[in-house]
């Protein structure tokens, strides 16, 4: 079987002012389909910019290598059309972003934000795009009726960052990428958010890529570890096996670091 | 609701401000401007009687004072020394034209700027754009009177497309019929409007500009790309409806500066409204006109100012509004 | 975050780093000096009248590169001169608005909740006040005002929108950690204005002046055209354009070369101020 995701040679670099900072350096990863895997690494490590370069969204001031590579289900990502690459966005590919304070527009009910998604991918019925965010949020557990009716400022962060799942899980995509779902929330809110990511995806079967600098969060949720450091990808090790036999310099402080050290989920 | 009556409290003390300051320049400048209004020979001793009568001239100061908010409360503005009216007719007449300039001007100024200005962050860095941005600042910079001197030379003499002053055609217009009399207002609208306009979409346009850049590089933008919405929808959708929030916000300072601005291009167009009548009573030193004209200014920047407010936070979900 | 003043030295590598920074400075330096070095650099006095009949309304030409006027005064001078008084005057205006606006704004920022509220409503009186017409006001009152004059009231009409700025810059400062931070180590309040507050507000300061300066230049030219600024024979940008109204397309030359100046200078001006903005108040509190 194919892989669903391959990144071959992936290097982006920042420019900023008269400096270049190179965030990745020749990373390469497959994910199959249905899978869970980790992508963990102290801040700055790299890991954001890579799981933004998936769907295209890094910054102006960005630039990919020109070697570099990305294979979704068969299609060259980074040689699509801009209307293509729209296609994918939100519907086969989705992400989850890391603060839900910021990440959803103040001005707008989060039902017609979520609702939105389908609009956004050819669904033109308005009342139908709504019943299906509603049902959305009732399966990550936003069920009160009030939801229909909310705006952002109205609901707690915990709240949010559902909205936020049920928008990138609406369309049924095949990946998400959620880069650092639950580091702006309570550590109460934390577990409750990733125990509705994984409940969805156990129940969709879609493959997850977590993006987290906390390998706790990524030990509890994915199967496998892509562990980071300095733009690197430098241990790359089903999770079991990372947690009790880490190779690397940084996958070792990584364990090392957890409370509880050797006992995973 | 409970913000928008503190707003208008706030308006109406601001307002009575306004006023107490144009009195206090009226009475600071050397000797006193009113006696002088009354020495003016062409007065009936009637008229100048009910003037001595009514403002009090011989009395301490602050009882003046008081005697000018309370007639300016009843409606009464003193007397036009040059044209022989009462203060209030004269306005009566000037102040719809001058209310019909400045909304269409207004109008058709903040579409534009607005429309400028989100194309000039959409295209932020092209060629196209840069050009477009040194176009805005040029006209930005031109003083009004010579943009209007402009406008008259290409669109009035050269192209003849409109009348190059005045309301109306002095000659035929009586003798139009209701929609030809409409049609005539209307051409000699065009030109002044759209001198407005033009100097209103310069700064809408800044301002405007400058909040999409704001606004751009937000979280919940980026999120909207991720959820696969062409660029047209994330730009009109999301970026456009907070950034107005701000514009909307800014725009009671662009208030005051549009009356100002009006003004100048009625004198020039000879639109005869508020503007054209100040300078004239300015220059014709008929000061209860240049006061009256000041303070009613003043209070409708004041009102325009809290109702934009107000419109801004009806607009935005999460103002408190009865807070 | 507001962001600490850079040194004028990083200030001003960062202004000339793009290329049209560069221009607007250039530009700025090329006028500025013109119309300095005026009394050296003009070929004629301005207010000299010769033959009255003979030089009227000439064309440019070599000897007289900018035509002359109505009284056969020879423009090129009369505009070299009217810059002096035309950024003079906005010079000077600016400066009152700054000092005024700087210590009224910064005063409202640290009083308490009431005194604030008289001083901001004060400062909306005046910003409600049309300055157009607040200046036709006043003028028709002062008649021929000088230029000092003129100036002064320019600043008295611009102080509130900077007042505004500095007051809400000061007030979200007051509760900034760091300034908290010193008031605990026993710094006296004018010391902590001193040191943290005012140099926090100095970028917002000289964006914003930058900017008033900008928006006063058409201000004095519109009312000097007007008849309400400086009268004839002080030139200024604004004045030497009334000779040319009457018959535009016969004396196009009184009307180009001020409307050069004043737009090129303001254009200059502006785009100055926005990168300046851009360096130092990314923002926008200073709009």
């Amino acid at each position: 079987m194919s892989a669903l995701l391959t990144v071959e040679r992936l290097g982006i670099t920042y420019t900023r002012g008269g400096g270049e900072r190179r965030a990745a350096h020749d990373v390469s990863f497959t994910i199959d389909a249905g899978e869970t895997v980790a992508l963990v690494g102290e801040s700055g490590s790299g890991k954001t910019a890579i799981a933004l370069a998936l769907l295209r969204l890094l910054p102006r001031t960005a630039t990919i290598a020109a070697e570099s590579r990305i294979g979704f289900d068969g299609a060259d990502v980074l040689a699509l059309g801009d209307d293509a690459m729209r296609a994918l966005r939100g519907r086969r590919i989705a992400m989850v972003f890391q603060e839900p304070a910021t990440s959803l527009n103040p001005r707008l009910r989060v039902a017609d934000q979520v609702a939105e998604v389908a609009a956004a991918h050819g669904e033109r019925d308005a009342r139908a795009a709504r019943r299906l965010a509603m049902g959305m949020f009732e399966r990550v557990g936003l069920g009160d009726p009030r939801m229909a009716r909310a705006y952002p400022h109205e609901l707690s962060g915990g709240q949010k960052q559902r909205v936020v799942i049920a928008m990138a899980l609406l369309l049924d995509p095949a990946l998400v990428v959620a880069d650092e779902p639950t580091s702006a929330l309570d550590v109460t809110v934390q577990a409750q958010v990733l125990e509705v990511l994984r409940e969805r995806q156990r129940a969709n079967g879609m493959a997850l890529l977590l993006v987290t600098h906390d390998l706790a969060v990524a030990a509890t949720t994915c199967g496998r570890a892509l562990v980071m450091h300095e733009g690197r990808v430098v241990e790359d090790a089903p999770m079991p096996r990372l947690l009790s036999a880490p190779q690397s310099v940084a996958a070792r402080s990584l364990v090392g670091a957890l409370p509880c050290a050797g006992s995973a989920a | 609701m409970r913000f928008a009556l503190r707003r208008a409290g706030q308006a109406a003390i601001v307002i009575v401000a306004v006023a107490t300051l144009a009195f206090v320049l009226i009475h600071l400048a050397p000797g006193d401007p009113f006696p002088t209004a009354l020495d003016d020979p062409s007065l009936t001793d009637a008229v100048r009687a009910r003037l001595r009568a009514q403002f009090g001239f011989d009395r301490p100061l602050f009882e003046q004072y008081l005697r000018f908010l309370w007639n300016y409360l009843r409606g009464d503005f003193g007397w036009s020394v040059a044209r022989n009216m009462p203060v209030a007719t004269a306005i009566a007449d000037a102040l719809p034209r001058t209310v019909l300039l400045m909304a269409t001007g207004l109008v058709a100024g903040t579409a534009g700027g607005v429309a400028l200005g989100t194309w000039q962050a959409a295209r932020r860095g092209s060629g196209a754009e840069r050009l477009v941005g040194l176009g805005a600042v040029v006209v930005y910079a031109v003083p009004e009177f010579l943009l209007a001197m402009g406008m008259i030379a290409l669109f009035a003499l050269r192209l003849r497309w409109f009348p190059m002053s005045g309301i109306v055609d002095a000659r035929s217009h009586d003798a139009l019929g209701a929609a030809g009399r409409a049609a005539d207002v209307l051409r000699h609208l065009a030109l002044p409007a759209a001198t407005l306009a033009l100097v209103v979409a310069a700064s809408v346009s800044r301002y405007h500009r400058a909040a999409m850049l704001a606004v751009l590089p937000e979280d919940y933008i980026r999120t909207a790309r991720a959820k696969g919405l062409s660029e047209r929808d994330v730009v009109l959708r999301h970026a456009l409806p907070n950034a107005m929030g701000a514009v909307l916000a800014l725009g009671g300072l662009l208030i005051p500066a549009l009356f100002g601005g009006a003004a100048v291009i009625e004198k020039f167009f000879d639109w005869p409204g508020m503007g054209r009548l100040m300078f004239n009573a300015a220059l014709g030193r008929d000061y209860h006109l240049v006061v009256a004209g000041v303070v009613l200014s003043g209070a409708l920047v004041a009102a325009g100012t809290a109702i934009a407010d107000v419109v801004a936070a009806a607009f935005d979900p999460a103002q408190e509004l009865d807070a | 975050m507001s962001t600490e003043p850079r040194a004028t030295r990083d200030l001003l590598r960062a202004l000339a780093a793009d290329a049209p920074s560069r221009a607007a400075l250039v530009t700025l330096a090329l006028v500025a000096g013109a119309v300095a070095l005026a009394p050296f650099v003009a070929p004629y006095d301005p207010n000299a009248m010769r033959d009255f009949v003979r030089d009227q309304f000439l064309a440019p030409s070599w000897s007289h590169p900018f035509g002359t006027d109505s009284a056969g005064r020879d423009v090129l001078s009369r505009v070299l001169h009217g810059g002096r008084v035309s950024l003079g005057v906005a010079t000077l205006a600016v400066a009152v608005s700054v000092l005024f606006g700087t210590l009224w704004g910064a005063a409202a920022g640290y009083a308490n909740r009431a005194v604030d509220d008289v001083m901001m409503r004060c400062t909306d009186a005046v910003m409600a006040l049309p300055r157009i017409l607040l200046l036709i006001l006043v003028a028709s009152v002062l008649r021929e005002p000088t230029a000092a004059a003129l100036a002064l009231l320019l600043g008295v009409t611009s102080w509130p929108a900077m007042s505004r700025v500095v007051r809400a810059e000061v007030r979200a400062l007051r509760s900034r950690d760091y300034v908290i931070a010193s008031q605990a180590l026993g710094a006296t309040w004018w010391r902590r204005l001193r040191t943290h507050l005012l140099p926090a507000v100095l970028p917002l300061v000289i964006v914003n002046a930058t900017l008033a300066f900008a928006s006063v230049i058409p201000l004095e030219a519109t009312l000097s055209f007007l008849g309400l600024g400086l009268h004839p024979p002080t030139p200024s940008w604004g004045n030497i354009l009334l000779d040319g109204t009457d018959q535009v397309a016969a004396h196009w030359w009184l009307v180009l070369f001020p409307a050069l100046a004043i737009v090129v200078t303001v254009v200059a001006v502006t785009a100055l101020g926005d990168r300046l903005q851009q360096l130092l108040d990314p923002r926008g509190a200073a709009l």
